[in-house]
């Protein structure tokens, strides 16, 4: 079990207050279906769809409507469901027996017909592809910044800080490559820090239900637990404010679930984080991988691609849950190998990174909040290896990293004691010795057992603007097993045919952006898109 | 350093301190400035906490002891207990645990480690109801939790399993999974000479692991281990068949291994 710094605070909120423990849940009851959709469409501050599958959907919302319909015609919907009311003022209304890889239409309130905008496509069967072929998953990651101000209630409050409006623009940026492109995503994956700057509901409302609200109409959002999703801890003394005078969100090293504290922690005591009430993640095998028996950590399918969020948060701090976790990994993947084209795997703590203020290699912070950046990469990669996963995403560095297609960089392998940045040698670790993967270089990537491609991808709603507190400011972005960016600058200016020298290359890009992938039978592809569509980085890996 | 941390985050205003995430020994190191001119309760217990979690116990203590004499001892005793415990004081970690307990009886992590703590004191009875009760507190106790806690009750037996098996049920019952907890008592029966019910138990895992190639390999096994041979060689010939078509690596790795039981069983 660790041991908390959240728990001095806890103590403290406990002395000076009540003790409170889980927050009140309202158990879930079967749901009733039938076919009477009457009534008009309610107004609700956040709608998005929960646990996709083949023939399932779960409809979430907040608001007073206590039922929703569903139908393959948006002007005659034919399915009512009552809704259950869940923890965190949630309504959930969930859908079964539907037909895989079809469209359906939806209302919330039971209304016979759907608004333009509330339609979904289901799943395509486990095991089979798409009938378009392909399957657009978009990826953001830190993308919280939109929530950031809405900490502050207070009159004084300022309207706008140095992120405002930057997740929109990232968001517009995969808007407009995809319209541009004639295909829309089929998923979202979030990688942690979805709402800064302490994961509270109204942080969540800002930074994800209005800034996504367009797309979590129409697809499903899975997400995984970032540092800002457990509240915030007294660290007025970290930087020399007065005691109780600044509350800073990230800094939770607790394994426990039910250590969120709010805010201003001597007036509030520890609750279950509010990630756990907002998202409905699948605990047993809802949407098609192997149960896990907690919310913290999934899996599912979508036809031919199987993508798992682990917890690299809470469950990996703690030895047992980390290695019940590891457990349940070899389970799952094995099971996905027997059925999947392609495996993604999320989780917010990036193995290899040299992002500002969260370097991967054996440093001071990788003893404490970090440590999750180390378990993960010497525990967890070895199984990735074995199952075949093809790309893993992270999040926490803001900022845009790629790795090689590479292999056995992790502590134990032959010649590697850390898995170490400086412990990478592109003739030993790399795929064709150092591939960047790049359509247009020929460098194209063969699927490979063993081989798996590393992004960080934390810049969806800031990017930094330096080394942070790095040690060695050079190595900012520079992480060995990176591929280097050499067509645009660090800050993602065109490097080709300007006057930039080769000095001005990182391997990794401070931009802020998004990723996208692309997978159909034989090629996974995966895109880097900044703020206008434009894709800066890209990498294939084909069967073939 | 403070200025850096800012630069870091590319701005200004402390609200943004949140974004960034010094290391251990660089929120030591800022504690130790602070120190020298502002020597208050709340310093030096976030100074102890780094320490412990640095592994530096006595210097933790210390600076516990230092924030007892500045203000409040309570929220500092669930510390106080931790740092006994790492220390092998079992009995003054027991006080502790049991004096943050009259202040705060509703935080889950206490009871877990007043648990473990009892466990060491060989009072496995009153463990097993610190980690019931622990349970009670959360909406949905991590698998991870009832394994943990499986194995020590499992460690302070004489020779019986049945309590951590039955452990391991309730949070199959309350978390209508299988999963992993269902794979301890499988291991624990293994472990206790009981193959066949292991066996019975890989059964039931079955649905959840879809019946794959792999659970079925792994029941195959299981019945070798009890003595069913032609079971066991039908399973194994059913996983092989049910490999071919499938074009993926860790299959062929299997088929593999199903191949070499086959011809031992031969």
């Amino acid at each position: 079990m660790n041991i908390r710094l959240i728990t001095l605070a806890a103590s403290v909120a406990a002395l000076l207050s009540a003790c409170g423990g889980d927050s009140a849940v309202t158990a879930l009851t079967p749901p009733a279906a039938n076919t009477v959709c009457t009534g008009t469409e309610a107004t609700s501050s956040r709608l998005f769809l929960q646990q996709l599958s083949d023939t399932s959907v779960i409809v979430k919302w907040r608001g007073d409507a206590m039922a929703a319909c569903l139908g393959t015609s948006a002007s005659n919907l034919t399915t009512r469901v009552v809704a259950t009311a869940t923890a965190g003022d949630h309504k959930e209304a969930k859908f079964t027996g539907l037909t895989p890889d079809a469209t359906y239409f939806y209302s919330v309130g039971g209304a016979p017909t759907a608004p333009a905008d509330q339609t979904f496509r289901t799943a395509p069967t486990t095991g089979y592809p798409s009938n378009d072929g392909n399957t657009r998953i978009w990826v953001v990651g830190d993308s919280g910044t939109a929530g950031y101000l809405h900490t502050d209630t207070s009159a004084s409050a300022p309207a706008t800080n140095a992120y405002t409006g930057v997740a929109e623009a990232v968001r517009q940026g995969m808007a407009a490559f995809t319209k541009a492109n004639g295909q829309n995503i089929d998923m979202l994956l979030m990688l942690g820090d979805n709402a800064y700057n302490n994961g509270d509901d109204a942080n969540y409302q800002a930074a994800v239900f209005d800034t996504y609200k367009a797309e979590l109409k129409n697809v499903a959002l899975w997400p995984t637990i970032g540092n800002h999703e457990m509240g915030v801890v007294d660290g007025s003394a970290l930087f020399g404010q007065p005691a109780g005078s600044l509350f800073l969100g990230g800094l939770s090293t607790s394994s426990n679930p039910n250590s969120y504290i709010l805010d201003k922690a001597a007036a509030n005591a520890p609750t279950l984080m509010p990630y756990l009430n907002i998202f409905s993640t699948p605990i047993a095998g809802e949407a098609g991988g192997i149960a896990s028996g907690t919310k913290q950590y999934y899996s599912f399918n979508y036809g031919k691609v199987h993508v798992v969020s682990l917890d690299s948060q809470l469950s990996a701090r703690d030895t047992t849950q980390r290695a019940t976790m590891k457990a349940w990994l070899d389970r799952d993947l094995a099971d996905a190998s027997t059925k999947a084209d392609w495996t993604i795997v999320i989780f917010h703590h990036p193995p290899y990174s040299k992002g500002a203020n969260h370097d991967s290699d054996s440093t001071s912070s990788t003893l404490f909040i970090d440590k999750p950046q180390i378990d993960m990469r010497n525990e967890f990669v070895p199984v990735f290896q074995k199952y075949g996963v093809d790309v893993v995403l992270n999040g926490h560095s803001h900022s845009y990293e790629r790795s090689y297609y590479m292999k056995d960089l992790y502590a134990g392998t032959t010649g590697v004691v850390n898995g170490d940045s400086k412990e990478f040698v592109a003739a030993t670790h790399a795929y064709g010795k150092g591939y960047s993967g790049r359509s247009a270089a020929g460098e194209e990537y063969k699927k490979t057992p063993g081989y798996v491609v590393y992004s960080v991808a934390g810049n969806g709603g800031k990017a930094d603007h330096d080394a942070g507190s790095m040690r060695v400011v050079t190595e900012w972005l520079n992480h060995a097993a990176h591929v280097l960016q050499p067509f645009w600058d660090w800050v993602g200016a065109q490097v080709m045919g300007s006057s930039k020298s080769g000095a001005d290359h990182k391997r990794g890009l401070a931009i802020p952006g998004s990723v996208l992938i692309d997978a159909n039978k034989d090629r996974l592809e995966v895109q880097m898109l900044n703020q206008t569509g434009q894709v800066l980085d890209q990498f294939l890996i084909s069967k073939k | 350093m403070l200025k850096k941390y800012l630069c870091a985050l590319g701005v200004s205003s402390a609200v943004g301190l949140a974004l960034a995430h010094p290391g251990i020994h660089e929120q030591v190191d800022v504690l130790n400035e602070q120190l020298k001119t502002q020597a208050t309760y709340q310093l030096y217990a976030q100074r102890a906490h780094l320490y412990f979690e640095g592994g530096h116990i006595d210097l933790a203590l210390k600076d516990l002891n230092t924030a007892s004499k500045m203000g409040p001892k309570e929220p500092l005793l669930f510390e106080y207990g931790n740092i006994y415990f790492v220390k092998a004081e079992y009995a003054k970690a027991l006080k502790y645990f049991n004096q943050f307990i009259k202040f705060n009886n509703k935080y889950p992590e206490v009871y877990q480690a007043r648990a473990k703590t009892l466990q060491k004191l060989g009072r496995t009875q009153e463990a097993i109801q610190d980690i019931k009760h622990s349970f009670k507190l959360q909406q949905t106790p991590h698998p991870g939790l009832y394994i943990e806690a499986a194995k020590l009750i499992y460690a302070n037996r004489t020779s019986q399993f049945q309590p951590a098996v039955d452990l391991l049920d309730e949070g199959i019952a309350r978390s209508g999974v299988q999963g992993q907890l269902q794979e301890k008592v499988i291991e624990l029966l293994l472990e206790n000479n009981k193959p066949a019910l292991a066996a019975e138990r890989m059964l039931l895992l079955g649905e959840e692991r879809n019946y794959n190639v792999f659970w079925r390999s792994d029941y195959a096994l299981l019945l070798v281990k009890t003595g069913r041979l032609s079971d066991a060689q039908n399973e194994f010939k059913r996983a092989l068949r049910e490999t071919m078509g499938i074009d993926s690596a860790p299959v062929f790795e299997l088929r593999s291994k199903i191949n070499q039981q086959l011809a031992q069983l031969k």
